[in-house]
């Protein structure tokens, strides 16, 4: 195979598309990046940094690293703002792409489907989203963050005396149909209640959870930390209110007390589970993989993919930023391994 | 392609990795200190080759160039090889101690267990029952039998402890749960103890339903833990309070399942100390640092990939083949190599006191007559020319009189007033560097007179380029560093914090305000943080006025 002379399309500017491309080009192969917003770096470029006093490995720093890379590689040719048309597979893919309404036509050797995932929507969650302006996401907490270097309520630009931060919005909920993990969130909630708290020490966080899972190498050390500065309450509360004075009220089963109990905090924030995206079932559908069943709960069809289809990211299942370079590596030699053995260059 | 790679590791993960990197035609020696190869390779394959009772006892060179000794059961030998891929196996140790119980045919380790039900029905599959398909990770979903165990029979009652007297992993988690489904089909008792449920991973919160809904009971603990009385038979006795109810129970356990820590092996701690690679607090090949992601060490040309590295479920282990070949193929590509200006140490300068050696992070400066940096594994870090006390070492374009011609303040119409305050920002350009790019895209205005040095690494900001900037007129200076634990040269930022308090205590001698010299962390997102301290310190500056000579 001569690399050079094949070419992927990469779906998704997110962490898992850049790294991938990045990683294609890197073994010398012609990769179309194709992202249909008008910027590189999906979620995570939305992140805020969480180092307190020193790094807590959170990784939202890599996403500037690799949109770097992936923008300065001469083998890698960027698309934003930029929806798939059309998908004809022949030998090859045919793929049209459009860029503001102007139409381009490419011919790729292999798809890579980075698609991401979608932020759960918590509004009908019994938590006030979308109706308190201080109940927010964790995703939004991060963007103001990253936007203002500190953390204020909404509602009246005072910084918070105290927030709680509620864990599960979305993920490992029956009642939804929702069993998964989002596996993310825990370590970003309690990484960020930390980060808070070294740059606005008056801040007393509370963690509601159902079990804290696991987060970086160092879990142990960042677990232990936040024990002793964080109040973590093993329980999800039933609804959030509002109070006179414009604070939120908290009621929950307290599992020490065995008793209902109420907690008057200035912000909630809800940790919002990873959900399928509609982008990975459009595409789906255009490279005609059977989607029925297409969920986080078990890998699907999508870990089985036609050939010369590939994924990788949170469009399989929910993971943080390094798992999603990791994913990302993969897919990139399970594509250099696939054209090795596929001659698609003769039509 | 003449030269081979070392594979280091015995197991699926170092099986895959030899199949990916043969099949790309990438000649490898693997070498265990096994006594025998259970990687299901052709060994006939001609470019693979494979050493038992074999271990690394020395390692010179550089990446494409390694020489390594190895010592075999003949005795020593030296080999060169291009790269060095470490894939070996955890150690896991059943936390028997931690829960005083002594393990018995009633007090199993979970790989035991596991083991156990999987000779067991590996054997009903021989005796040509009908059996469920084999998994290669998972044990099957048959009953076992015969079954090796009298403690495994319908009513009896098992208890897994998962994660009590530490914090486990998913999947440990999930041999457990999937033992468990196993076992109820029997007709056994089977529950969980836990603290946290680690149902982070693939597919388990459905596992946990699933378990749930086929009668494995769950009790979780957060504060006081189950105390364990071990019979003189062997069972065990378990009394503890339900967190929710708050009623007491005893549990009389047939069996009970204790699960494992997991470490790195002596081996690998050997092979740390060999090769010279960084590792986490818990002994792992790979520092707890986001630029080592995925397979990267500090050392150029040496990977570490799955249980060597971290620990790793068996299913994540094996996205570490692709991974760990892709990056193994830009490495052989040369698509990995820094580019730019590489370190030298000039002859007669240098007197040996091999500071150089011992500061590199990436083991790029070796030990010949005199010290010898080793070009292609330099990342221009810049700490051994910072740090030289004989000034011996150079990087061409950070050099003092290079920096400082940069350095000179940018005219402005008129002068006067509108020329003051001058500043020096030295930034990190992987953090720093990339947060004022972001700042200035979203249109941010940063002080009007702030001249920009950005470097590799915050380690290659000397002493010297600092009074440099004072000598140029400066009127205050930032330094930028990344966050303790991101320096991708590891410590770079820590020198550059302790030459930076040392040039304080130097300026306050001198007569000069110390805090007209500021050094601050900061990560590549952090753009608004830039400004906000650029502005600030402009505003320090400009109150304080000029420095009075």
């Amino acid at each position: 195979m001569n690399p050079a002379t094949k070419q992927i399309l990469v779906i998704g500017g997110g962490i898992s598309g850049l790294s991938a491309a990045v990683d294609l080009a890197r073994l010398g192969l012609a990769v179309i990046l194709v992202e249909h917003s008008a910027s590189l770096g999906g979620h995570a470029a939305h992140l805020s940094c969480k180092a307190a006093d020193r790094c807590v490995a959170c990784g939202a720093c890599m996403v500037e690293e690799k949109i770097r890379e992936a923008d300065t590689h001469d083998a890698v040719q960027i698309f934003l703002n930029t929806r798939i048309e059309k998908i004809d597979r022949h030998n090859r893919f045919d793929v049209t792409l459009n860029q503001n309404g102007q139409c381009r036509h490419v011919s790729v050797d292999a798809v890579l489907l980075a698609t991401g995932f979608t932020p759960f929507h918590p509004v009908n969650k019994p938590y006030g989203y979308g109706r308190f302006e201080n109940v927010m996401t964790n995703l939004e907490l991060d963007q103001m963050m990253r936007r203002n270097g500190a953390i204020k309520r909404p509602s009246d630009d005072e910084f918070p005396g105290n927030m709680a931060f509620i864990q599960c919005v979305g993920s490992r909920d029956s009642s939804l149909g929702h069993l998964w993990c989002s596996k993310i969130c825990c370590g970003a909630a309690l990484r960020m209640a930390r980060c808070i708290q070294h740059r606005q020490p008056e801040v007393k966080a509370t963690f509601f959870y159902i079990d804290v899972q696991n987060f970086g190498k160092n879990f142990q050390t960042y677990y232990a930390d936040a024990q002793q500065k964080v109040q973590l309450i093993r329980s999800i509360p039933a609804d959030v209110l509002k109070t006179a004075d414009d604070r939120l009220k908290l009621s929950y089963f307290d599992p020490d007390t065995h008793a209902y109990q109420e907690s008057v905090f200035d912000m909630v924030i809800l940790s919002i589970g990873l959900m399928p995206s509609e982008s990975t079932r459009d595409l789906a559908a255009m490279l005609n993989i059977d989607m029925a069943g297409y969920s986080f709960e078990q890998k699907s069809a999508l870990l089985r993919p036609p050939d010369g289809v590939f994924i990788a990211g949170t469009a399989l299942e929910p993971m943080g930023i390094a798992e999603s370079t990791l994913s990302a590596g993969k897919a990139a030699g399970d594509i250099f391994h696939y054209l090795k053995n596929h001659d698609t260059d003769i039509r | 392609m003449t030269e081979r790679t070392l594979l280091l590791g015995n197991g699926p993960l170092a099986s895959g990795i030899a199949k990916t990197l043969l099949s790309g035609n990438i000649p490898v020696m693997l070498a265990t200190p096994d006594t025998a190869i259970s990687v299901s390779i052709d060994t006939l394959v001609p470019l693979f080759e494979t050493c038992t009772e074999t271990r690394v006892t020395h390692c010179t060179g550089s990446a494409g160039n390694f020489q390594v000794v190895l010592s075999g059961p003949h005795g020593f030998t030296s080999l060169p090889f291009t790269s060095i891929v470490i894939a070996e196996d955890a150690v896991h140790s059943p936390l028997f101690s931690s829960y005083r119980l002594s393990p018995c045919p009633a007090v199993l380790s979970l790989s035991e267990i596991r083991n156990l039900l999987r000779e067991s029905s590996h054997t009903s599959k021989k005796n040509g029952q009908e059996a469920a398909k084999v998994h290669e990770t998972k044990p099957c979903l048959q009953p076992p039998a015969p079954c090796p165990l009298n403690t495994l029979s319908a009513g009896k009652t098992a208890v897994f402890i998962v994660g009590l007297a530490a914090e486990s992993y998913p999947h440990l988690l999930e041999t457990a749960m999937d033992i468990c489904l196993m076992l109820r089909s029997t007709g056994m008792n089977t529950m969980i103890l836990t603290r946290n449920l680690k149902v982070g991973a693939s597919g388990m919160e459905a596992l946990y339903r699933q378990t749930r809904e086929a009668g494995v009971a769950y009790v979780k603990f957060s504060d006081a833990l189950p105390s364990f009385h071990q019979e003189p038979a062997g069972n065990v006795c378990i009394s503890f309070v339900d967190e929710i109810t708050q009623l007491p129970f005893t549990i009389d356990a047939d069996l009970t399942v204790v699960d494992e820590a997991v470490s790195p092996s002596p081996y690998v701690k050997d092979l740390s100390r060999i090769l010279y690679l960084d590792t986490d607090t818990s002994g792992f090949l790979q520092s707890d640092n986001i630029h080592r992601l995925s397979v990267f060490t500090n050392r150029k040309g040496i990977l570490a990939a799955g249980a060597s590295r971290g620990v790793l479920s068996p299913s994540a282990q094996q996205s570490e083949i692709q991974a760990t070949a892709v990056t193994l193929l830009s490495l052989i590509k040369g698509t990995l190599t820094t580019p730019g200006i590489k370190a030298e140490i000039r002859t007669g300068a240098c007197v040996r006191c091999l500071t150089c050696f011992r500061l590199c992070p990436y083991h790029a400066i070796i030990l010949n007559a005199k010290p010898f940096v080793i070009s292609d594994a330099c990342e221009r870090c810049g700490m051994c020319a910072a740090e030289c006390p004989a000034k011996a070492i150079r990087i061409e374009d950070l050099r003092t009189q290079t920096i400082s011609e940069r350095l000179k303040p940018i005219p402005i119409q008129g002068g006067g007033a509108a020329s003051f305050p001058f500043l020096v920002a030295f930034c990190c350009s992987r953090s720093a560097g990339r947060a004022k790019e972001l700042a200035t895209a979203s249109g941010s205005n940063l002080p009007q007179r702030m001249t920009i040095i950005e470097v590799p690494c915050s380690g290659a900001i000397s002493v010297e380029h600092i009074m440099a900037a004072f000598k140029l007129q400066a009127d205050g200076v930032l330094v930028f560093t990344c966050h303790e634990g991101n320096c991708h040269s590891e410590k770079g930022n820590i020198l550059a914090a302790r030459r930076t308090a040392h040039l304080k205590t130097v300026l306050k001698q001198i007569g000069i305000d110390p805090n007209r010299l500021v050094l601050k962390t900061l990560a590549a997102n952090m753009a608004a943080e830039f400004v906000e301290t650029a502005c600030a310190f402009e505003k320090q500056i400009a109150d304080a006025g000029p420095i009075k000579n």
